[in-house]
């Protein structure tokens, strides 16, 4: 991972001085709630339902065992023995007090993290494939570039109040794995038929109200002009995206008012000024930051996984291990898909625990999935079965990866002010009610993807099975769409028909399961028997078999 | 209100931000340019002004003022840039309108050289303010090299 220098001590030192005299300021009066709320918000601090939250940084994912360690500390000694990992790959405490938080961010700045721009109407933290630096599809590795954003657009001056938040995700390998079509930018880095290294830049894309798969708006970027292509795409949108109504006022917005081709050019007239000025990234800054990079290169191995006759360790190696660039070295999953737990949630035990197999499997280092588990990323394959064997002791070695009960779920309305309906009950019902590990294994690659609301955390909208949170007269209903799907065919799901009472959920879904295997073909995906019968046989099922009383007008929340 | 510019190191405490006396020029908006006088005068814009309006009266300015309406309005920080990078204006520009202390850094980066302060503001705090951060990772007016170009960075 990337090791500071001085400079990168330095800001995260003055930053914690900063926020430390506007919390200060604030609680003693000298500052409203109406001043101190972008402040705040800059810094990753919400006001929630029931506490303050705190979302830290974990920039593309990627920790080191003593900053996991550092992370299960904060969560013992500042909120209730837990923290919550995101779909953005970051890490929210939900129960600090206000005063503690300059300590948090302190003890963070001693690990070298920090809380920067993790909300607010600014340039969120860049994220990329959890399998960045080490996926065979991979042609570039997209961290360095990652980093280089990072610094970039940390305390970025000119786009401190931007119409709204501003998400960059990355990724280097040919198979997608960081949703890069449903970010404001999503950057493909790849190599060019010269062999050169250069970025396809799409613009526009996201969830929400108005889910949009973004358009390419720029092929073959060289990567030297990454970030001043990425200055000229701000200035664009700080100028000219709306301020008027929030809902109106990200990106994606400005991108389908103008057309993807009139804002290119925008975009290109820009840039024009830009290009080959003083951003330009130099060849001896990205050598700098790659040398920055420890663990980057891993010696080739040669000694054999052990052949191990256990079902439940076949499983494992077949759901949670995956290939390695380096022959002799696997990456592993640790699945935070548990019975009882919420998606992404984990205890100071189990993170300091996680932090000790990173360091006795896997150089020390880990990484946070856009899915909410952690992989390993470095693990020798001959030291495969020991490590299932004190991750099984951990609760951590369920054989579920990619499968149904690996779902993706926000915080939801138990801990989030902006939520309509709980997320974490009905995931809850879902695990319960498909607890088999081999009936889910026979259903296969499924993603499901559960939002609390509209502002759909939970990725609702790309999953093969989205589940969307809404209230109607106080009361939790939930919408269920098909087809969705993030990566390189990523697509927008659609809405089956009207929303559900929380109890039928379960239901809706196991119907929607059995139209699936009763019409496969061998072998063939959910979302395969999605895309070739559309969605009306799910629907027919759906609605003939659950009760039509609970059911509600059908919602037209999207606009 | 307290009149701060860091450049000039000058702070000044004056009831009404738009004062003639206080700025040493007539404020006009495009509105009301008929009434302005040939030269020296300063020109009050919102953020979302387009730069190309305000091209053609650069020769007769002495300040050019960019109201911020509301704190998380940033439109004024890029109108900031292009005044200096693209069009090369180097006289007085200031900032006036809904701001603290903590968006001086912001303002003096993008190439603000006055700000005129909510009252309440300590001028030294404010000051200070500008001290916040000394490290500086990307490119602005104030500093137009991102770090990484500068050698200390890679010794």
């Amino acid at each position: 991972m990337y090791q500071y220098d001085p400079f990168d001590k330095q800001i995260v030192r003055e930053r914690v001085a900063q926020f430390a005299d506007q919390t200060r300021r604030f609680l003693a009066g000298e500052l409203t709630e109406e001043e101190f709320r972008p402040l705040r918000l800059q810094n990753g601090l919400y006001i929630q339902r029931q506490a303050p939250m705190l979302r830290v940084a974990v920039p593309y994912g990627v920790l080191s065992s003593k900053q996991l360690r550092a992370l299960g500390d904060l969560a013992r000694d500042f909120d209730r023995g837990y923290a919550h990992f995101t779909t953005r790959q970051n890490v929210q405490y939900n129960w600090p007090k206000l005063e503690d938080v300059p300590a948090m961010l302190q003890r963070l700045a001693d690990v070298d993290m920090h809380a920067i721009q993790t909300s607010g109407n600014c340039v969120r933290n860049t994220t990329s494939d959890a399998f960045a630096g080490i996926a065979p599809d991979e042609t570039v590795d997209p961290r360095p570039y990652c980093e280089l954003i990072r610094q970039w657009s940390t305390f970025l001056p000119e786009f401190a109040a931007l119409p709204r938040k501003f998400k960059i995700a990355v990724t280097g390998a040919s198979s997608d794995r960081a949703a890069i079509m449903v970010h404001d930018i999503g950057i493909h880095i790849r190599l060019n038929d010269a062999g050169q290294v250069v970025a396809d830049m799409r613009v526009g894309g996201g969830l929400g109200r108005t889910p949009i798969v973004s358009p390419l708006i720029k092929t073959g970027l060289p990567w030297q002009d990454l970030l001043t292509y990425c200055e000229a795409v701000l200035r664009v949108y700080n100028q000219f995206g709306r301020r008027d109504n929030m809902y109106k006022a990200r990106i994606k917005i400005l991108v389908k008012a103008l057309g993807a081709e009139a804002f290119a050019k925008e975009v290109d007239a820009e840039f024009a000024h830009l290009q080959g000025g003083v951003g330009t990234i130099t060849q001896s800054e990205l050598d700098r930051v790659k040398t920055h990079f420890t663990n980057r290169i891993v010696a080739p191995r040669s000694e054999a996984q052990p052949v191990v006759n256990d079902a439940a360790y076949s499983k494992w190696l077949e759901r949670n291990v995956h290939a390695h660039k380096v022959a002799g070295y696997k990456a592993v999953s640790l699945s935070f898909k548990r019975t009882g737990i919420a998606p992404g949630d984990a205890s100071t035990e189990v993170m300091h625990a996680v932090a000790n197999l990173a360091d006795a499997f896997s150089s020390g280092e880990l990484v946070v999935t856009h899915e909410q588990n952690m992989v390993l990323p470095n693990v020798r394959a001959s030291d495969l079965h020991e490590l299932w064997l004190q991750a099984k002791a951990l609760g951590l070695a369920r054989a579920n990866i990619g499968l149904i009960s690996d779902m993706i779920a926000c915080p939801g309305g138990d801990f989030c002010a902006l939520a309509n309906a709980r997320s974490l009950p009905i995931a809850e019902a879902i695990n319960a009610r498909f607890e088999d590990i081999d009936f889910q294994t026979d259903l296969g690659d499924l993603t499901l993807n559960i939002s609390g609301c509209i502002n759909s955390c939970g990725h609702h909208h790309i999953g093969n099975i989205g589940i969307l949170g809404v209230d109607k007269n106080e009361e939790e209903f939930y919408q269920v769409t098909l087809g969705g799907r993030g990566g390189n065919d990523s697509k927008i799901g659609t809405v089956i028909g009207p929303s559900f009472a929380a109890e039928q959920v379960p239901d809706v879904l196991a119907t929607v399961l059995d139209v699936y295997t009763s019409n496969r073909h061998e072998d063939e995906l959910f979302i395969d028997v999605v895309d070739r019968l559309g969605i009306a046989p799910f629907k027919a099922a759906v609605y003939e078999q659950n009760s039509v009383k609970h059911i509600m007008s059908k919602d037209s929340i999207h606009d | 209100m307290t009149d701060l510019n860091p450049t000039r190191g000058l702070i000044l405490n004056q009831a009404v931000a738009q004062d003639s006396a206080v700025l040493g020029v007539n404020l006009f908006t495009l509105d009301t340019l008929n009434d302005a006088p040939a030269t020296g005068f300063g020109l009050l814009v919102g953020g979302d002004c387009d730069v190309k309006l305000i091209e053609p009266l650069l020769p007769r300015l002495n300040l050019i003022a960019v109201q911020f309406p509301k704190v998380v309005d940033g439109r004024g920080y890029s109108l900031a840039y292009l005044l200096r990078n693209r069009l090369k204006y180097t006289g007085e520009l200031r900032a006036v309108g809904d701001f603290t202390r903590d968006q001086l850094f912001y303002l003096q980066r993008t190439g603000f050289n006055a700000m005129t302060l909510r009252s309440g503001e300590d001028a030294e705090d404010a000051l200070a303010a500008f001290g916040t951060f000394t490290v500086r990772y990307q490119g602005s007016t104030d500093q137009l090299a991102p770090l990484f170009v500068k050698e200390v960075r890679h010794a």
